[in-house]
């Protein structure tokens, strides 16, 4: 078993599978279903082609920074009502987690699989986002000195990846929240993509737990403070 | 081909865009309420701004297509038959409103012309169980729609073939410092009350606003927006040149008669690659700015952080990068001062001048 590390920041994230019409959800961490779109994206790999071959690796997600939900109102004028008659103005409620930052990780035996799927984030054939088109991403979804653990499987993976903080006066939680796909697991979210373009999805089993942020906490280096002159 | 832009514009006290409690919309971000425009409200505005300057053509949205395409065909085709034509390639007729269609057709003159030509050319056949052709269908999906739909995309629930994919992507402007919400307590007064001996105010209210310095980022994919105008190179040319003056010279109009806060950038940078993922500068505002030249300190963040990024990703080394700013030195530039085209129009003509290479 191999691991795949995604970086998941940016100031608002939005990862929904239970809309229903003009109310937009998001759950509280990425859903399996909008991370394997992001791959898709990045793959070049159009909403109609068959996704059987990522719908099999694990899925897991560690809570860098929970964030909080929020809500966009949104309003399109001059909508046309189902049953006919005059136009209406449309109002939305989208919510969204502000932010947020996670550490995103696809468990599989095909090394070669994850490391094309790297490939594709560092050079991705389409814009990504971070579930909606307005939220684009913040940093690379990929890890300066490699994104592959190479025979780690996923829970392993991310407990031990460091923790690294986003600016110098960042501290980190005292526990992160982890998110992973477990046949055993105690709940079930349908994130599981069968077919996106008929927008198709299954239940996947996931099981909460928590990790102390392991010490010390690593860095990018992007938390680097000016010299001011 | 990507182009991102990167804008820094401060506004003076304004609300630039409202929420249901009819205050300026916010979010969080590093901890700290920020102000926010929504990326769709700025959007709206590049799209007023391209039909106030004429720089590209757009589109219309409208449901009296069957009218359109009347006028278009004199005395060629009946009214019935064209809306045969409707119903059947477009859109079903408003129940109350038969000669409306059902919904919002978002529509471009090449593809008005496109349908017209299709009705001279299936008029025998234009009776009220039409179906179109495989041909007709094909030349309705290859008319090219005009540049606001290729930048921003469509949705035709009836004929998802139709479906236009954004070829840009804007992002929601936030501020680079924390923002608290401010309320201007006015009050109407009776212009006669004086002659009348009364006295106070006919009416009392509240209005939010804020004054914030933006973020604002959007990214431009040009190989999607050449797929959506069919491969017409000086198309892109024309679509790419009118988003970035519109996406740094739009000002979003809410609220404008009694704020007039018409302030443009003053910081703009673009990027333009073919290899590397294109981000968003956003964490160079994390921990929110808290010193007095607000302006000059996010511009100072920006460079700084794009520097950590290109040390950290190498994500800038094969990119051509252009910026203009208003600043009064080049301080706070940086290593990005190497790129400064010295003004906005000279920022765009880089860009342009790559994408052609």
């Amino acid at each position: 078993m191999h691991t795949l590390l995604i970086p998941l920041a940016g100031p608002m994230q939005a990862w929904g599978s239970r809309s229903r019409f003009d109310d937009r959800d998001t759950h509280l961490e990425p859903t399996k279903s909008g991370v394997l779109g992001l791959v898709c994206a990045a793959l070049g790999r159009d909403r109609t082609e068959r996704v059987a071959d990522l719908e099999m690796l694990l899925f897991g997600v560690r809570v860098e920074k929970s964030g909080r939900v929020q809500t966009d109102y949104q309003t399109a004028q001059n909508v046309a009502r189902a049953g006919g008659g005059s136009l209406a103005t449309v109002t939305s409620g989208r919510h969204y987690l502000a932010d947020a930052r996670f550490l995103a990780g696809l468990a599989g035996s095909d090394l070669i699989q994850l490391q094309q799927i790297e490939a594709a984030l560092k050079q991705p054939h389409w814009c990504l986002s971070l579930g909606r088109k307005g939220f684009p991403l913040a940093l690379p979804p990929y890890l300066p000195g490699g994104s592959v653990r190479e025979n780690l499987a996923l829970e392993p993976a991310l407990r031990q990846e460091p923790w690294f903080p986003m600016h110098p006066r960042e501290r980190p939680p005292e526990t992160l929240r982890l998110v992973l796909e477990d046949p055993a697991g105690e709940a079930a979210f349908a994130d599981q993509p069968l077919d996106y373009s008929e927008r198709r999805f299954g239940l996947r089993q996931v099981r909460f737990c928590a990790e102390e942020v392991p010490t010390p906490t690593g860095t990018l280096g992007l938390e680097e403070p000016r010299r001011r002159s | 081909m990507k182009i991102e832009c990167h804008v820094l514009q401060n506004f003076a006290p304004s609300c630039l865009n409202r929420d249901d409690t009819n205050t300026p919309k916010d979010c969080e971000f590093g901890g700290s309420r920020r102000a926010r425009v929504s990326s769709q409200s700025w959007k709206r505005a590049v799209r007023d701004f391209f039909r106030a300057q004429n720089s590209v053509p757009v589109g219309t949205r409208t449901k009296h297509l069957k009218e359109q395409l009347t006028a278009r065909l004199a005395e060629e085709a009946t009214p019935e038959e064209i809306g045969f034509f409707v119903e059947a390639a477009y859109s079903k007729m408003d129940a109350k409103r038969p000669n409306e269609t059902a919904v919002l057709i978002f529509i471009s003159e090449a593809e008005l012309d496109a349908a017209a030509a299709c009705i001279r050319q299936e008029q025998s056949k234009l009776k009220k169980d039409y179906k179109p052709s495989p041909a007709v269908i094909e030349a309705l999906k290859t008319a090219r729609p005009s540049a606001d739909i290729a930048l921003f995309g469509r949705m035709l629930a009836e004929q998802p073939g139709r479906n236009t994919e954004a070829a840009c992507q804007v992002a929601h402007a936030f501020s680079t410092h924390a923002v608290d919400l401010e309320m201007d307590f006015y009050t109407a007064v009776d212009d006669l009350t004086k002659d009348r001996d009364e006295t106070g105010a006919g009416m009392l209210g509240t209005q939010g606003f804020n004054s914030a310095c933006f973020y604002r980022y959007a990214l431009l994919d040009t190989d999607q927006l050449q797929k959506n105008l069919g491969g017409d190179a000086l198309a892109v040319h024309t679509a790419v040149e009118a988003f970035l003056n519109a996406f740094c010279l739009s000002i979003p109009t809410a609220k404008q008669n009694s704020h007039a806060a018409q302030n443009l950038p003053s910081f703009g940078l673009f990027v333009v690659r073919d290899t590397g993922v294109p981000v968003s500068l956003a964490n160079a505002f994390a921990q929110p700015i808290r010193r007095d030249d607000i302006i000059t300190e996010s511009v100072g963040r920006l460079t700084h952080y794009y520097e950590r990024l290109n040390t950290v990703y190498s994500l800038y080394a094969e990119a051509t990068v252009a910026l203009f700013h208003d600043r009064e030195t080049e301080k706070p530039l940086g290593e990005l001062a190497a790129f400064d085209a010295g003004s906005m129009a000279k920022a765009v003509e880089a860009v342009l001048a790559r994408i052609q290479a």
